[in-house]
């Protein structure tokens, strides 16, 4: 046993030692040489004679050696290693190709890598507590996105052994002014008061963090998240005691935490909230400000739930025991009387691939959709380079096939030079997964939905990616130029008699490369160009917004007056000439959507829902073009029927040509709405913005409600005569006169760049893409095309000698390469629209009223068969130039 | 008859071992011409063999190898037994009597099989 493992050893370390093992074996077989020599000269053999016997008796040095090297090594890693320190002096002798090959592959390598080290942080990444291992978020039905418990659930569940520190917060956000001076709006979560212990934060910035007595006092308390008492208190320490209103609540500020972090909902980025509240200050926030009105929440009889839950795990406990404990205890208190249909709790650990899985594989294929697609093009192009080499050593190959070398032992040495050059360009991308990420994460501004981009550093996972992709692009780029370079015969290579391959087989193989590299590169370039179009369509809508001021309302102004009575107020201003009021959803920036039914199938759809007052057609400027606007007297509560005004879209979505004036329409069943709509009026079809619901308004769908005069929050709308901007700054001064506080108001337009911003950015990620693609797609049609030119020297060298003008020689070579082309082109674009209906629906893409926007497809289309064309011409006219007298000869 | 023996698997490292039990330290060439000479020179090694049994030997720690001079003043490897080489050596001896016993035992009968019918 001990003598095999020090055999293996021995084999195992003898690459390394090989220099050393064979000097020795040299001087040992030199001694026995010379020992055989003296022992034939003491025979009586002359001196010559005897180094000729001895010779002869010796046989072959080479053979003894590599006896000698069977025996001490293992085979196939001496053979291995042997290939490698060829194969990388073959590569060494073509740096150039090298080099080109290997930043090639490594952007084809590390761009998903990249992709996926986001995404990696993303679907996995659990929260960023002190103990992340100890971590569990209680769920029902297996998501965040389920409010997970009734105050009464969460007590009976704090019980938990396996649970310790269970912690609430609620789903709602109050979102209200914080104090007077600042008309900014901050988020505030009410909780119970041991999450800063689950949240890993023992000691507050300044004052006190809550005790448990805290929650059993109505008295409204606050804690300041420390960047919030940064940025709007300038971090002043006085700030702790003093008593601010939050909306129309008092609050006091009895402390500064800096605490993580918390997900809210598995789609959505994670939440610092700047405000916290004992869950006890429920019974001091204003109706108004309440998610549910109607109800007491922290009535022991509420049955709406409200609150998300979290808590480590007790030493030793698992999160399946956890879960069943915590979903008997659960069970116990529940107030469904049939428990077929209560959704268990769970207690997962707080990623989002926990909580959704098939929604975030989903993501995983979308977002690596397109790096996927840039993978294969940096493979089929540096395929193509090696396909060029390839033919290049068809002389070499064939050489030591007719030496009696192995097909498999070439086809190893040719595995090598691949393994290297993948290697190396792993090397390369790893280097761009640890520095890509946490760059994009500041160009999207995204640390709330990644964390801090300075611990955005590989993980294994996204170590195992890289390994994939590595393998994927090493197979991908090495495995057509391996089985063209292994196919000559070798009297055929030799005799350069046959092309390698046969011509018309690579001719085809080089015809796809071609191709996919054309569609490969279309993808990204017509996308960018979409979102560009997108952009320009978004902040230049087909109404003018120029002379559109916005401002925000919440129900902490003075109470005296309605908002209807603010905008008179502000109409009533020299350089205003039209006021509106929509909900909190501003149209274009974010848009409500509602389900209705549809009139002839019964079945339901998404539309775009906009909440507005009368004035709003007005002032938007969006023209009534058939039956009425709204009228004051629509307020007037008909129990029958709500009247409504829809787009023309809209419109004949619903009912065709016939005039939809006077018809109902149902409201979706799960819209809380008890009447029907009847339909007033046919508005005028404009863009519609990101929409709520996927793929809702995606055609300019859309349908109006009459604002109720009730509505305490939402933005008050002004046309004014001149530019916005310059009639900003008296609507401000008037609405501080009229509501005592400072008001936002900005000029639409800004809301509408703000809104713009991330469009911009996903446009400047595919122009990049793009433009990547494009140098790589036109580096390898060039490649590919002119090595196919140089293959056919032969062909063109006899039909120019046969009378072929330079002008059919050029035609010849153009009619090569032009089918690829266009097939290349086709497919691409095809891509493109798929991708393009993916985005939309995935509302990834602001929608378009009018319909898929045909000018970037017709302009990559014809730019990149241009391009292609003119590098085919380019390589045309040299070849239809050249003598052909010296190709004839060269055989 | 006539012409070598070929060598069964194993059989070589055995003669080796045996022949450096049998003379001391000795170098490649001296062990290969000794089992020439022992087998009547029905066994002829040729020098890839011998190295190659020679470093299979040392790896697993059966013999050990020093630097010397040759009797012709020659700078040579010789090779001698290591404790375990000696163990090695006895075990494998015993080995190959039973072999040898059982091999003739089997044969033998087959000769007064049905030949002697």
């Amino acid at each position: 046993m001990m003598s095999r493992l020090r055999s293996l050893l021995a084999r195992l370390v003898s690459p390394v030692r090989r220099r050393r093992l064979e000097r020795d074996l040299d001087d040992d077989l030199a001694a026995h040489f010379s020992l055989l020599v003296d022992d034939l000269e003491r025979r009586g053999l002359p001196p010559a004679e005897a180094r000729r016997q001895a010779r002869l008796r010796f046989g072959s040095l080479d053979v003894a050696r590599e006896a000698h090297r069977d025996a001490r090594g293992i085979g196939w890693i001496e053979a291995w290693s042997r290939d490698a320190r060829y194969a990388a002096r073959s590569l060494r002798a073509r740096p150039g190709l090298t080099l080109v090959a290997v930043l090639t592959l490594s952007l084809g390598i590390g761009t998903p890598a990249a992709v996926f080290g986001l995404l990696d942080r993303f679907v996995f990444g659990t929260p960023d507590v002190a103990d992340p291992d100890a971590f569990v978020n209680v769920v029902r039905d297996g998501r965040y996105s389920t409010v997970t418990a009734t105050l009464a659930e969460y007590q009976a569940m704090s019980r938990a052994q396996a649970v310790r520190e269970l912690a609430a917060w609620s789903s709602h956000k109050f979102i209200a002014p914080l104090g007077a001076d600042d008309p900014s709006l901050v988020t505030g979560l009410l909780a119970t008061c041991n999450v800063f212990r689950l949240l890993g934060t023992t000691t507050p910035t300044a004052g006190r963090l809550f005790t448990p007595g805290d929650c059993e006092s109505p008295a409204p308390i606050a804690i300041l998240s420390e960047r919030a008492w940064r940025a709007r208190f300038g971090g002043d320490p006085s700030i702790v005691g003093a008593s601010l209103r939050f909306g129309q609540t008092p609050v006091t500020i009895i402390g500064v935490v800096d605490a993580a972090p918390i997900l809210h909902q598995w789609d959505d980025a994670a939440l610092t909230p700047e405000l916290w509240l004992p869950y006890s200050a429920y019974a001091s926030i204003p109706a108004s400000m309440r998610s549910h009105a109607a109800t007491d929440l922290l009535a022991p009889s509420n049955r709406t739930r409200w609150l998300y839950v979290g808590g480590l795990l007790a030493p030793g406990a698992t999160r399946a025991a956890a879960s069943a404990e915590l979903d008997a205890l659960d069970l116990a208190v529940s107030l469904e009387p049939d428990t077929r249909r209560r959704d268990p709790v769970k207690a997962i650990d707080g990623s989002r691939w926990a909580s959704a899985p098939l929604d975030m594989l989903g993501l995983i294929a979308m977002a690596l959709a397109l790096p996927a697609v840039l993978l294969l093009l940096t493979a089929v192009n540096v395929a193509a380079l090696l396909l060029a080499r390839a033919a290049g050593r068809q002389r070499e190959i064939g050489v030591r096939l007719a030496l009696g070398a192995s097909r498999s032992s070439l086809a190893r040495l040719l595995v090598a030079e691949n393994l290297i050059l993948t290697g190396l360009a792993a090397g390369v991308s790893f280097l761009l997964v640890t520095v890509v990420p946490p760059l994009l994460v500041r160009y999207f501004d995204a640390a709330d939905w990644f964390g801090d981009p300075a611990s955005l550093l590989p993980g294994r996972r996204v170590v195992a990616c890289v390994a994939i992709a590595s393998v994927l692009s090493g197979l991908l780029a090495g495995l057509s130029p391996m089985v063209e370079s292994l196919k000559p015969r070798p009297a055929d290579a030799l005799n350069e008699r046959r092309r390698f391959g046969g011509p018309r087989r690579a001719t085809r193989t080089r015809r796809v490369f071609v191709c996919i590299q054309i569609a490969a590169c279309i993808v990204p370039l017509v996308t960018a160009m979409i979102y560009a179009r997108a952009v320009e369509r978004y902040t230049r809508p087909s109404a003018p917004v120029d002379a559109l001021l916005v401002a925000e309302f919440t129900d902490s102004r003075r109470p005296a007056l309605s908002p209807a009575e603010i905008a008179t107020h502000v109409e009533a201003m020299a350089g205003v000439s039209r006021v509106a009021l929509t909900s909190s959803w501003l149209p274009l920036v974010f848009e409500d959507a509602m389900r209705v039914a549809h009139p002839a199938t019964g079945a339901e759809f998404p539309v775009a829902e906009r909440q507005v007052s009368a004035a709003f057609f007005d002032t938007f400027d969006v023209p009534v073009v058939a039956g009425r606007a709204f009228d004051p007297a629509d307020l007037a509560t008909d129990p029958g029927a709500e009247p409504v005004i829809v787009s023309e879209a809209l419109a004949r979505r619903l009912l065709g040509d016939v005039s939809p004036i006077g018809a109902t329409l149902q409201p979706g069943r799960n819209e809380r709405l008890e009447r029907r709509l009847l339909v007033v009026g046919v508005a005028a079809t404009r863009e519609v913005g990101h929409a709520m619901f996927r793929a809702a308004g995606t055609d300019g769908s859309v349908i109006y409600r009459l604002l109720p005069e009730t509505a305490a929050t939402g933005y008050l709308l002004a046309r004014t005569r001149g530019p916005a901007e310059a009639a900003a700054p008296a609507v401000r001064e008037r609405l501080r006169a009229l509501l005592g506080t400072a008001a936002q108001v900005q000029p639409f337009s800004a809301y509408l760049e703000e809104r713009a911003g991330w469009i911009r950015r996903i446009e400047g990620l595919f122009a990049g893409l793009g433009a990547l693609s494009l140098v790589l797609a036109l580096m390898g049609v060039a490649g590919v095309v002119s090595f196919d030119a140089l293959q056919r020297r032969k062909e063109i060298a006899v039909r120019q000698a046969l009378g072929a003008s330079p002008g059919d020689v050029r035609r010849r070579i153009v009619r090569l390469g032009a089918p690829a082309l266009v097939a290349g082109a086709a497919i691409g674009l095809g891509g493109a629209w798929l991708l393009a209906r993916v985005t939309e629906a995935e509302r990834i893409l602001p929608s378009t009223a009018s319909g898929p926007d045909p000018i970037p497809y017709a302009t990559v289309g014809v730019l990149m068969v241009g391009i292609g064309l003119a590098t085919l011409a380019a390589i045309a006219y040299p070849a239809s130039r050249r003598d052909p007298l010296p190709v004839l000869r060269e055989d | 008859m006539g012409g070598e023996l070929d060598l069964l698997q194993g059989t070589l490292d055995l003669m080796v071992l045996q022949t450096l039990a049998t003379m001391g330290p000795q170098h490649g060439y001296g062990i290969a011409r000794r089992v020439e000479q022992v087998s009547g020179n029905e066994v002829l090694l040729n020098q890839g063999t011998i190295h190659a049994s020679l470093v299979r030997l040392q790896q697993q720690g059966f013999i050990r190898a020093e630097w010397g001079t040759s009797e012709n003043n020659r700078r040579a490897r010789f090779y001698s037994l290591t404790r375990t080489g000696r163990k090695q050596l006895e075990r494998r001896t015993e080995h190959w009597e039973r072999l040898k016993a059982v091999m003739s035992r089997v044969l033998g009968q087959s000769a007064s099989g049905p030949a002697g019918r």
